[in-house]
């Protein structure tokens, strides 16, 4: 039952893998954007003390914090003794993992 | 003549109760036939729910019946102190459940868990009995999960099938006795989207269920659901964990109450099936309750 409309997609073969383009990370390009549609529903400075454990992410000044001690990608990598993040949500794509992890490495700039 | 009137009035007496006592005989044997049968008898109430934990049971809702479930999951105990050991956060889904036929019930719901609706349908299709008869009750379950969440990377070409898992599962359930009652449920889960060439789009799971009646209206009740992995490298199970849950039903009236600690999110099938992100060895494990309420809608 319910078969009728079976694929068997992947992302890599639908969209091809060379789409995650990391060269030329930024804050406000694209780190900032990504917070905003997959975490800021319950991280924004309004939400953030009840609905999302008091982690504000709207804001370069508290996300960095977050980058810096290692909570940010604990949790979007879903590692243990993190909470995992999103919560009841899907894990974010290994290409928007990148970017992020590209971000920090390069220094976590306000750029 | 007086005494003509009280002896009369004994017989009669005797007359009636000889016939109350004769009716009351023919019906204790007729009772006593019916529940002693030589032939074979169905086997009911394997469960006290249509879900074992997570996991479905043989159960169905009756005809005519609506079911309202709310289920609910707490955060991770490891959560600590601050989280208030999960308490601060909370998933959650509410569903409604109806008998179509003693056979066939069909189901609806939607979960705070990745925005998702889903729509299914069981269907009995052996119905296990006494006295040699089918040893087992086997029922079939078949489900499509819709997540709602926006997708990913809105400027791509996205598809609405991508938003689409399918869970097809065999229940087979045997009671025991009036106490133990256990089932093994083979499942296959499909996606229509995966992330990468090495994920899998079909995960088969083996799940195993089981009840202990320690009274009347409580039972404890635990289940395992091993994932099987087709191809060692695929992220969509690496990432994962087994769900296992252990719990407790409590039945009081037209209410089944059940608690549980499960390591699993969530309650809806693809979810705790596949999805499970948090680990037993981490303490990663949720307090959480079912809850049904019976609506007899048709009789």
């Amino acid at each position: 039952m319910l078969t009728g409309s079976c694929y068997w997609d992947n992302e890599e073969t639908l969209y091809g893998s060379s789409t995650c383009n990391t060269t030329s990370v930024t804050y406000s390009l694209d780190v900032a954007p990504l917070f905003n549609s997959n975490c800021n529903s319950c991280h924004s400075t309004q939400s953030a003390a009840s609905l999302g454990g008091n982690v504000v992410l709207d804001n370069y000044k508290s996300v960095l914090i977050y980058a810096n001690n290692g909570h940010l990608m604990g949790s979007l990598n879903q590692k243990q003794g993190y909470f995992a993040m999103p919560l009841g949500g899907a894990k974010l794509t290994a290409c928007q993992l990148q970017t992020i992890q590209t971000w920090i490495d390069n220094g976590a700039l306000y750029n | 003549m007086v005494h003509f009137i009280t002896k009369s009035k004994n017989i009669l007496s005797v007359l009636f109760l000889v016939g109350i006592f004769t009716t009351e005989a023919q019906d204790l044997e007729s009772l006593l036939e019916e529940a002693i049968p030589d032939k074979p008898q169905p086997v009911f109430a394997t469960f006290k729910s249509s879900r074992v934990i997570n996991l479905q049971s043989p159960e169905r809702v009756a005809a005519g019946n609506l079911e309202f479930r709310i289920s609910h999951r707490f955060g991770p105990l490891n959560g600590g102190a601050y989280q208030l050991w999960g308490l601060d956060q909370s998933s959650i889904r509410m569903g409604l459940d109806y008998g179509i036929s003693d056979r066939i019930m069909i189901g609806f719901g939607r979960s705070t868990y990745q925005k998702i609706y889903d729509g299914y349908v069981k269907y009995g299709i052996l119905q296990q009995h006494t006295n040699g008869g089918m040893p087992v009750s086997v029922v079939g379950f078949s489900s499509i999960a819709v997540s709602t969440l926006h997708f990913a990377d809105p400027t791509r070409v996205n598809y609405f099938s991508s938003r689409l898992t399918y869970v097809n599962q065999v229940v087979i359930a045997r009671k025991f006795n009036e106490k133990l009652s256990l089932e093994i449920v083979p499942s296959w889960v499909h996606y229509n989207l995966v992330t990468t060439k090495n994920d899998q789009n079909d995960i088969a799971v083996i799940g195993f269920g089981g009840r202990y009646k320690l009274g009347k209206r409580v039972s404890i009740n635990a289940e395992y659901n091993y994932r099987i992995q087709a191809n060692p490298n695929a992220t969509n199970l690496n990432q994962y964990h087994n769900s296992f849950s252990i719990g407790v039903d409590l039945e009081t009236g037209g209410h089944v109450f059940q608690f549980q600690l499960t390591n699993s999110l969530a309650m809806v099938e693809k979810g705790f099936l596949t999805e499970t992100t948090d680990s037993w060895s981490t303490m990663g494990v949720h307090l959480g309750f079912n809850i049904t309420r019976e609506f007899v809608l048709k009789k």
